[in-house]
């Protein structure tokens, strides 16, 4: 045997063991009523037992009933005077054990198949047990009436009696002790009635005596009281569960029996049998309307408590509901207000219970619309939406969106008018505000358009004339330059012998002096074009745009030896027109500045590419004459110059240029440097900066 | 050098037209210089009306050198109608100016300058300029025929 399967092995031996002794000693009890003893029994518990046993455990404790069945039957007459009676009792025995087993597994089929609940807590399931267990309780009545019969226990003349009785005995078992068991089984079940445990003790004692009294007692021998007890039982349904009750109803039929089988008690006939008969009668009948009493009262009980609950439930729901929650009669009557009413409009619902709501809530100017919709409404026009003011108790208004629907009566006609309301007063504030704001804001901006436009036309009126200036100044400004510079020439040519000894040289500087203002409007023009002009984006290559301006700057002074250092790969965006103008600057600020140097270096190089957290960085460095850094500040400035013209010719244009250039890119420049140390200028690009097409190295030696 | 067709001269500032002719003078060149001191004259002298009535307008100059900022009619319109007349449309015409203006440097070739010369603050460089200009078109460059017209594409 397999150790797992021991306990529930043993837990199975044991019901059996319990069940077939509980049949027996059951068995036993109802043959002490047996007149004379081995009768048959009127009285029969054994079969409630059984019925209840097979649903509550199970059709597999079927051989514990026809055990129990054997054996207490068997017992009732076993004869044992010689081995041929012997067998005889046993098979008798053992045919009557198989009808009750039959019997019982039948009625639990049936039930079963009939939807019944084990803890009788409906009133058809009382019905179904009694409408179940009479026809089915033929079956033990025919086969063990028959069995005793064939087996000589009986005579086949009393064949019909002992049907009779063996088949209201069956009957009145299941009927009788059957719930009780079932209840017990299932107390799982509802139980109402634990807070009136004090009653159960009365009722119990109630009905006891009253059993005592009726069936009990030898001064009332005679008298027909039994009436008295249906009522006292449906009191005692009313307030008991059922297994409580039908626990009471097993007590009054124990005493009733006791009483009987004694010959007392209204049902005390001359035959003890017959007596026993219409007691059985009785009690069966008593206990089914008792304990249908007490599963209609268990039901509605069940019911009731459903209903409040869910009444509490929707209470609550309206309670702490933040929409507003009124419910109309027909007349506009307020019958229901819920919190949210309350708070909202400061009164209490007793304050406006049975009252219109239009005498209390509508505004004036809205009143006559609102009661023509309510009109409506009642009309049958429902659901329908509105919004309207409700006044609150200190006379404030609040907005109320409104969703109105009607309950109505079978007949059709209108009964409640429920009006749920969401209080918009701050969404239609705000929206109020909003819309003031928005067309604050648009006003804003009409006038910030128009100051826009105002500004680009006088923006661009300034540019047109600053266009023209600087066209003047191209032409007008030159021309006269050209005149001295070609008429001090033509005097020097001209009047050569007339001149005196300084006079050459005089003209000589007035000639310098007319071309120098002629780089200097050119440059000023350059400049001024940089900063009125469009900055394209495309791909540059400043790698090579530098790389062309050392070879042009070589070929102009083909004297110098220069170290040229240009890192390859260095691609930005931006315009290349502009970028080579500032690129020539830088490049030939760094050539000029390094003209004293017998070993001249420029460099042009990166730091940081595409992986780095910053933004690149391009530089031009030189070892020329370099700046104080204290003179930083005025490099970039418009003919800010940090060296006479003495050492190096310029006139202050060049890093102007560059810086603006770089500036309309996006971009910033700045310039680190020492005096007689060389100078280095960095920029960076705003547009994303650099990309370098590859790491920078050595460039190209010069 | 060729003492032949005539330069016309459009220029405004007499300082302008005593530099060019001495630039012409130092260069050797000895066409007569005919100079318009405004559009307007220019055009009277293009198309033979005005006072230079009776000039035949298919009698191309040798080259007009042409300022763009001139009183009454500009020289770009100057350009315009000489460039839309079929007598006058081959003429060469060589814009001489102060004006560095990216603007008119399109405009002129757009409207059909043959060249564009900046006059030089620098007059050693004027006279290289004048030069050059006198080499290049008067010397090697070989104008149109004078019938040229007659076989003009579109």
């Amino acid at each position: 045997m397999k150790h797992p399967l021991l306990p529930t092995g043993i837990r199975r031996a044991a019901e059996w063991l319990i069940v077939a002794a509980a049949y027996v000693a059951a068995a036993r009890l109802g043959q002490l009523t047996a007149i004379p003893p081995g009768n048959v029994t009127a009285v029969w518990p054994p079969s409630g037992i059984a019925v209840a046993a097979v649903l509550l455990l199970g059709g597999r404790v079927w051989p514990a009933i026809w055990l129990g069945a054997f054996l207490g039957n068997t017992w009732a007459f076993f004869d044992a005077s010689t081995s041929s009676s012997g067998l005889k009792s046993m098979a008798a025995g053992s045919s009557i054990a198989t009808g009750s087993t039959l019997e019982a597994a039948l009625a639990a089929l049936l039930l079963r198949r009939f939807g019944f609940h084990r803890a009788l807590d409906r009133a058809r399931d009382i019905f179904m047990l009694a409408g179940v267990a009479l026809p089915v309780c033929w079956v033990g009545s025919s086969i063990g009436a028959t069995s005793l019969c064939l087996g000589r226990f009986s005579e086949w003349h009393s064949l019909g009696t002992t049907w009779l009785t063996w088949w209201l005995g069956d009957a009145a078992g299941i009927i009788v002790v059957g719930p009780p068991l079932l209840a017990w089984g299932t107390r799982d079940g509802a139980v109402p009635g634990r807070r009136i445990r004090g009653d159960i003790v009365l009722f119990f004692l109630m009905l006891a005596l009253a059993a005592q009294f009726i069936f009990g007692t030898h001064a009332l021998a005679r008298y027909p009281l039994a009436f008295l007890l249906p009522p006292l039982c449906m009191w005692a349904a009313l307030r008991l569960s059922p297994w409580l009750m039908s626990a009471a109803l097993l007590l009054v039929a124990a005493v009733g029996v006791q009483g009987t089988t004694r010959g007392l008690g209204p049902f005390a006939r001359a035959d003890i049998n017959e007596s026993l008969i219409l007691l059985q009668i009785f009690l069966g009948v008593l206990t089914v309307t008792s304990l249908a009493v007490c599963a209609i009262a268990a039901e509605r009980n069940t019911a009731e408590m459903a209903l409040r609950g869910e009444r509490d439930f929707t209470a609550a729901v309206l309670k702490t509901a933040g929409a507003l929650v009124v419910v109309l009669d027909p007349q506009g009557r307020i019958i229901s207000f819920n919190r949210a009413c309350e708070s909202t409009t400061g009164y209490s619902f007793e304050d406006v219970k049975g009252k219109c709501f239009w005498d209390l809530f509508l505004v004036p100017e809205e009143a006559g619309s609102v009661k023509a919709l309510f009109a409506r409404i009642r009309a049958g026009d429902f659901p329908m939406n509105h919004e309207n003011y409700w006044l609150t108790r200190d006379g404030r208004r609040r907005w109320v969106d409104w969703s109105n629907t009607c309950l109505t009566a079978p007949d059709g006609g209108v009964r409640h008018i429920i009006a749920t309301g969401i209080d918009r007063t701050e969404h239609r504030q705000a929206q109020d505000e909003l819309r003031q704001a928005n067309a604050a804001l648009q006003k804003a901006h009409d006038e910030l358009e128009m100051r826009v436009a105002q500004r680009t036309a006088e923006l661009q009126a300034s540019n047109r004339e600053l266009e023209s200036f600087s066209y003047s100044i191209s032409h007008d400004l030159r021309a006269p330059l050209r005149s001295i510079d070609g008429f001090s020439q033509a005097i020097l040519e001209d009047c050569e012998g007339q001149l005196g000894p300084n006079g050459g040289e005089h003209l000589a500087r007035v000639r310098a002096a007319a071309r120098r203002m002629g780089r200097l409007i050119d440059d000023l023009l350059k400049l001024a074009q940089t900063i009125r002009s469009e900055v394209r984006q495309e791909t540059v290559d400043l790698s090579a745009v530098i790389r062309r301006i050392a070879a042009d700057l070589r070929q102009q002074e083909p004297g110098r030896s220069v170290e040229i250092r240009i890192a390859d790969g260095i691609v930005v965006r931006g315009d290349l027109t502009l970028l080579r103008a500032a690129m020539t600057n830088l490049m030939e600020n760094a050539w000029k500045f390094t003209g004293r140097r017998p070993q001249a270096k420029i460099e042009f190089g990166v730091y940081g590419g595409t992986d780095a957290p910053f933004d690149p960085v391009c530089f031009i460095r030189d070892n020329g004459a370099g700046f104080d850094m204290r003179y930083a500040g005025r490099l970039f400035g418009t003919f800010q110059r940090l060296h006479t013209s003495d050492e190096f010719p310029g006139n202050g244009i060049g890093l102007a240029s560059a810086q603006r250039i770089i500036r309309r890119h996006g971009g910033r420049i700045w310039a680190e440097g020492e005096a007689g140390a060389g100078a280095t200028f960095y920029f960076t690009l705003g547009n994303g900066g650099p990309g370098v097409r590859e790491q920078p190295h050595q460039g190209e030696g010069a | 050098m060729m003492k032949e067709k005539v330069i016309l001269l459009v220029e405004d500032s007499d300082d302008d037209v005593a530099l060019t002719r001495r630039a012409m003078e130092k260069n050797r060149i000895r066409n007569e210089l005919v100079v318009a001191r405004d559009g307007a004259e220019a055009l009277e002298y293009v198309f033979g009306t005005g006072r230079y009535a009776g000039r035949d307008p298919a009698e191309a100059p040798a080259l007009v050198l042409l300022d763009l900022k001139l009183p009454k009619i500009d020289g770009l319109e100057v350009l315009r109608r000489i460039r839309s007349d079929p007598r006058t449309h081959l003429y060469p015409v060589v814009i001489l100016t102060s004006s560095k203006e990216e603007q008119d440097l399109v405009n002129s070739y757009a409207l059909g300058a043959n060249s564009y010369i900046l006059k030089p603050v620098d007059f050693d460089q004027f006279v290289k300029a004048v030069s050059q200009l006198g080499l290049y078109w008067l010397v090697l460059n070989e104008p149109p025929p004078r019938n040229g017209r007659k076989c003009t594409v579109k």
